[in-house]
């Protein structure tokens, strides 16, 4: 009733979009069905991505680093979390600044971190050059440089989504559990960690997705290590192939798509 | 054992403390040493690799500031109009509609891109494609966080009286809604700003040689200069993005639908 005119509003977004959003993934969508020399539609281009090694051995990679680094950055960033959450501490507010920062740099710049620490001139590879005259850990453009990598824009953002709902925990509820006789970790067990399960659930979704989805830092620590993101890019630009580039593009984004959904359920439920 | 756990707990935080943050400190060192090696400042320091930035990088610089306030404008305006619609109504259709409009949070960044690519590959020559990639890219960062403030207070009726006093939707917009969610606004703002400006995954396939934007010109550096001249590049980027985080800090933001750098 108020608002006969306020309609008006929404169109520019609903051509944006329409234009520039929706139209093109639906264009995406069709390309990935379309054979490279024919005009008819195919599936080939997704078997493709199963039974080709070349292309199955990326998925694999995808799916195991995003999956290892979730696990891996949720145990770490929740330990930090709880610290942070239940300690205080002089100089507090600069250190989580300090610790969720990294959450806002590009890809390549976290790649170039990893540079920073492990390259060839890195500052762990001369330190160990300096004391024991021989360089080590030098694996920047290995597999642990890319998992470490994953790790460092991981955690600072692992630690934004759980800081807030342990924070907002109710303690007294644990405190309970203490009287009535739990030890701090049966405590922790059984009351803590199913209480703020959703929250972490929904934190490791949102870290798959991002892991998932990644391409600058891959691309800049580039080594042997093939993963869908980098792969579609070569697909692209290397082979001319546009079509399975499409249709790595669509997994992709299926599931990210499907992680953030449950990112956002999982959230909502967690709160209260 | 108890002290055993202690020990390993503030080990751990320790050791993850380092590994975020010594990268930063030895990339600001780094820009200004004549010679990064086993000695940081064995050869003295210099300003040469800032010079060297500004040389070959300059524009990409100017470039990125020109895409990134466009983008903050264009999307201040959208994203404030769509979310004042939106927060007028509710239902089933509204819902969707806004699951739809947050969906490029969601989508990866090189799957946008290539989309749009194939499809838009007219407007790439000019850097528009990378304009409107990024204008679609952050329009959910402000359109959630200027609907979230319109929906928990009640402007509605507010609104409303407005209404009844026989102010038009474009008055009331002006006049009743805008100087009551100027913060969100300018959180939102600062967000799209941020992630304009960090951008990598999409504007890597919209880009041309003649149209780069900071990130796209960092990978260039990363992978064919010395790490000194990387490492003022990358400084260059810090100072210009943390004044907008600290900001963002102060206004204290929630940042669950940041999508952030990564990747």
């Amino acid at each position: 009733m108020i608002n006969r005119k306020g309609y008006l509003f929404a169109i520019p977004i609903v051509i944006i979009f329409s234009f520039f959003f929706l139209f093109p993934l639906v264009v995406l969508i069709i390309t990935s069905f379309k054979s490279g020399d024919g005009d008819g539609l195919t599936l080939q281009n997704y078997t493709q991505l199963l039974t080709n090694s070349h292309y199955s051995t990326a998925v694999l990679n995808s799916l195991l680093l995003s999956l290892t680094v979730t696990i891996c950055a949720l145990v770490i960033a929740g330990v930090l979390a709880f610290f942070l959450a239940r300690n205080d501490f002089p100089g507090k507010t600069l250190y989580f600044t300090l610790m969720t920062f990294p959450m806002s740099f590009p890809g390549v710049v976290v790649g170039f971190m990893i540079i920073i620490l492990f390259g060839s001139t890195g500052v762990v590879p001369m330190l160990f050059k300096t004391l024991t005259g021989e360089k080590q850990m030098e694996f920047a453009y290995t597999v642990i440089g890319i998992f470490l990598a994953y790790m460092y824009f991981e955690i600072p953002r692992i630690i934004m989504t759980l800081y807030g709902a342990i924070k907002e925990f109710d303690r007294t509820i644990e405190d309970a559990a203490r009287t009535v006789g739990a030890t701090p970790w049966q405590a922790i067990r059984f009351v803590v960690i199913p209480t703020l399960l959703p929250i972490f659930v929904a934190a490791g979704a949102l870290a798959f997705s991002t892991s998932m989805g990644a391409f600058g830092t891959a691309f800049t620590l580039s080594n042997q290590f093939d993963i869908l993101p980098v792969l579609m890019y070569n697909e692209l630009t290397l082979s001319f192939k546009i079509e399975v580039a499409s249709a790595i593009a669509v997994v992709i984004g299926l599931i990210c798509v499907t992680m953030n959904m449950g990112y956002r359920f999982m959230s909502e439920k967690g709160e209260y | 054992m108890q002290l055993i756990g202690k020990i390993f707990l503030y080990g751990l935080i320790l050791l993850i403390s380092a590994f975020l943050i010594v990268p930063l400190i030895f990339t600001i060192l780094g820009s200004f040493s004549v010679y990064w090696g086993s000695t940081m400042f064995g050869e003295g320091w210099t300003l040469q690799w800032y010079r060297d930035v500004f040389h070959y990088y300059g524009d990409t610089i100017l470039f990125t500031l020109m895409i990134s306030s466009a983008t903050v404008v264009i999307n201040i305006f959208l994203g404030t109009i769509t979310a004042y619609r939106f927060s007028q109504s509710r239902g089933r259709f509204v819902n969707l509609m806004e699951e739809i409009l947050t969906l490029p949070v969601a989508v990866p960044g090189v799957a946008i891109a290539l989309a749009l690519i194939q499809t838009y590959a007219l407007f790439r020559e000019s850097g528009l494609l990378i304009l409107i990639g990024h204008v679609v890219v952050t329009f959910p960062l402000m359109f959630r966080t200027v609907l979230g403030t319109l929906r928990t207070k009640d402007f509605s009726s507010l609104d409303e009286s407005a209404a009844t006093l026989g102010a038009s939707p474009f008055y009331r917009f002006r006049h009743v809604i805008l100087p009551s969610i100027k913060s969100a606004v300018l959180s939102g703002a600062m967000l799209v700003f941020l992630l304009s400006l960090g951008e990598f995954n999409m504007t890597f396939f919209l880009y041309t040689p003649l149209k780069v934007t900071l990130p796209v010109g960092l990978f260039e550096a990363y992978s064919s200069l010395r790490i000194e001249i990387g490492s003022a590049y990358t400084v260059i980027f810090l100072v210009i993005a943390i004044p907008m985080m600290f900001m963002l800090h102060k206004l204290n933001n929630s940042s669950a639908f940041s999508r952030g750098g990564g990747g």
